[in-house]
């Protein structure tokens, strides 16, 4: 076996002898999947959960986000730190498909399209939290630059208008990257249904495409140019989201170190999400052969890496609180530790930065239940960091007498389930209509091993 | 009236080889169809004419769009919807490059994905190539080069690539 063969076989079971094992696996799911009760069971549930956030927001429409635990001082609350939250997870599928093509990273080929598939839900779900928290939702579409009768424009100097453009570009952006990269695959789909009305189905959205050379070559720089844009907007997406906190004049939020905190935060809750996914999918879709233990052994490094940049960011907010002397900070450092609120912040750092330090065992990493567990624990931590962000700033304000505490509401955690769900839901009928796995992608890797 | 040749292989080094092969017999195929990209297989296709690149369009929109994102918030910030707030300038140029930021990977983005669509002449729901059964693996696990040409012109390939057994496909033109 040669050192490239060697380097390829890695990623795949011992099964896969051919691209036909490739193919047969992908499009099991789809073209001949029995849809078990378990499958059914779990779209009952996720439809439950979706069917909770819509009535949700239809209560929240009618009767103003006073239904929530927001008051006068913590004004953010959840749907802030949902959005937050979200579009953080969102942001690993873009980072696994753009940053690891361009770095040439083979293990890539069997997450990119679930990961961006990922990207592409969250980031939606995410988009809605801000809606839902403006207050008067129907003048959404005053955000948008327009000409109009009224004769107003956006405020330009705002953080909530780029996050518009952020928010908006990232989601039109990862729509159109992910479609490309199933094009092929939609063909494939299309040539081998067996009945019309499927082939029909996907033939429409294979767009005709028969893998000519030709178009072959302007896919490929079309999708590289692509990878290529995609690693500075996913930086600046997340960064411009932390802009919301970090233009402001508040206590733990004006930090320079914001962006970058953001931004590998988001990182860390994406993996971890992609490692809770690709752990389901591997076994509700019988994937062991595409989706091996060495997948998870390396995202459990990069969860491993990022963990270490989040603790060092923790620390640096308590030191530069310290060092700056500003009374206001001490103040904030001192209420995240002796606060109402402690106990969540203890579960916080030790979520975040104590737990995933088990991942420097390679036995651990290579253990999937207990890896998911870790992913899951990640995922909260994460959550509970973007929560505390704006209860302890907003809480422990300037003035004293504006001090305040935050009790979350039934319906905040109703909206909170409910995108939950509704993420399941999609989730759910995305494995059965389109391929999780990048056939066309895997089968290149297969043989380009093979070649050498 | 050109007849058409179909040679089927079943990997893509036979693909590349029998590229190779026609285009030294001065019989180049003027396509292959693959379930992959076939690396450097395009540098013995029968030459195309010239075509845009879709880096450039890709390129343009950027700049387009990021002009363009500049462009509205000075007009409106500055021209058409002044606010003054504590004094701060109206082009408030460093905060004002968010958006054309954003805007340029969008502009790209969109007319990147319109620019290899159209290149590609695709959408294309129907082509002549699909009325044949053994098309529909190309887009799995088979290799098609296409030929066209005199009758003698393909005899010469079919000569060309005997040596590495292919299966070859005369479609009733």
């Amino acid at each position: 076996m040669s050192q490239v063969e060697a380097a390829t076989r890695r990623w795949f079971g011992a099964e896969v002898a051919s691209v036909g094992v490739i193919n047969r696996l992908v499009m099991a799911p789809i073209l001949q999947g029995q849809r078990g009760w378990r499958w059914w069971a779990v779209l009952f549930f996720a439809a439950a959960l979706s069917l909770l956030m819509l009535v949700t927001a239809i209560w929240l429409f009618g009767h103003g986000i006073g239904i929530f635990g927001n008051n006068t001082t913590v004004v953010w609350g959840f749907p802030i730190a949902n959005y937050v939250w979200w579009l953080g997870i969102g942001h690993a599928g873009t980072l696994i498909s753009a940053l690891l093509l361009i770095t040439r990273q083979k293990w890539r080929a069997s997450l990119n399209r679930f990961a961006e598939t990922m990207t592409l839900f969250a980031a939606s779900l995410a988009g809605l939290f801000p809606i839902f928290h403006l207050g008067r939702p129907y003048y959404l579409y005053w955000l948008a630059p327009y000409p109009n009768v009224m004769g107003l424009w956006p405020q330009w100097r705002s953080a909530l208008v780029w996050d518009i453009w952020a928010v908006g570009t990232y989601i039109i952006f990862s729509a159109v990257f992910w479609y490309t990269g199933l094009v092929p695959d939609l063909a494939m789909l299309r040539d081998r249904a067996k009945t019309l009305w499927v082939r029909r189905f996907y033939g429409v959205f294979a767009l005709g495409w028969r893998g000519s050379a030709r178009h072959w070559l302007i896919y490929e720089r079309f999708y590289r140019y692509m990878a290529a844009m995609a690693v500075p907007l996913v930086v600046s997406v997340h960064s411009v989201v932390s802009l919301d906190f970090a233009a402001s004049l508040e206590p733990g939020w004006q930090d320079t170190i914001y962006p970058p905190y953001f931004v590998i935060g988001a990182l860390y809750s994406g993996f971890a999400m992609v490692v809770v996914i690709a752990g389901i999918l591997r076994w509700a879709l019988n994937f062991q052969a595409i989706i091996t233990v060495a997948h998870f052994e390396v995202i459990g490094r990069v969860l491993l890496a990022a963990s270490i940049v989040m603790g060092v960011s923790y620390a640096s907010e308590w030191f530069w609180a310290w060092y700056s002397g500003a009374r206001a900070e001490r103040e904030l450092v001192s209420f995240l530790f002796t606060g109402a609120y402690a106990p969540l912040y203890y579960c916080q750092l030790l979520f975040n930065v104590v737990i995933p330090q088990s991942l420097w065992f390679s036995a651990i990493r290579r253990n999937l239940p207990l890896l998911m567990v870790i992913a899951v624990v990640i995922n909260i931590g994460m959550w509970l960091e973007r929560i505390l962000l704006i209860w302890s700033t907003l809480g422990r304000d300037y003035l004293p007498s504006m001090w305040r505490l935050f009790l979350p509401s039934l319906w905040d955690w109703a909206m909170l389930l409910g995108s939950l769900g509704l993420f399941l839901l999609l989730f759910i009928l995305f494995v059965r209509i389109l391929p999780a796995v990048s056939a066309h992608e895997l089968r290149a890797l297969l043989l380009e091993g093979k070649q050498a | 009236m050109s007849e058409m040749l179909l040679v089927e292989v079943s990997s893509p080094q036979a693909a590349l080889q029998a590229a190779e092969l026609a285009a030294a017999g001065g019989n180049p195929p003027i396509d292959v169809l693959s379930p992959q990209p076939i690396k450097g297989v395009d540098e013995h296709l029968a030459p195309a004419g010239r075509q845009v690149s879709v880096g450039w369009i890709m390129f343009i929109a950027a700049i387009c769009g990021a002009l363009f994102g500049y462009a509205i918030q000075w007009y409106s910030a500055v021209i058409d919807y002044p606010i003054l707030s504590g004094g701060r300038p109206l082009n408030a140029w460093q905060v004002f490059l968010i958006v054309p930021y954003e805007a340029a990977i969008l502009f790209a983005a969109v007319s990147g994905f319109v620019a290899w669509l159209w290149l590609c002449r695709l959408p294309k729901l129907h082509h002549p190539l699909f009325d044949l059964r053994l098309v529909e693996r190309v887009t799995s696990d088979r290799y098609l080069l296409i030929f066209t040409g005199s009758d003698k012109a393909l005899e010469a390939v079919t000569r060309d690539l005997a040596v590495l057994k292919p299966r070859f496909h005369r479609p009733p033109s």
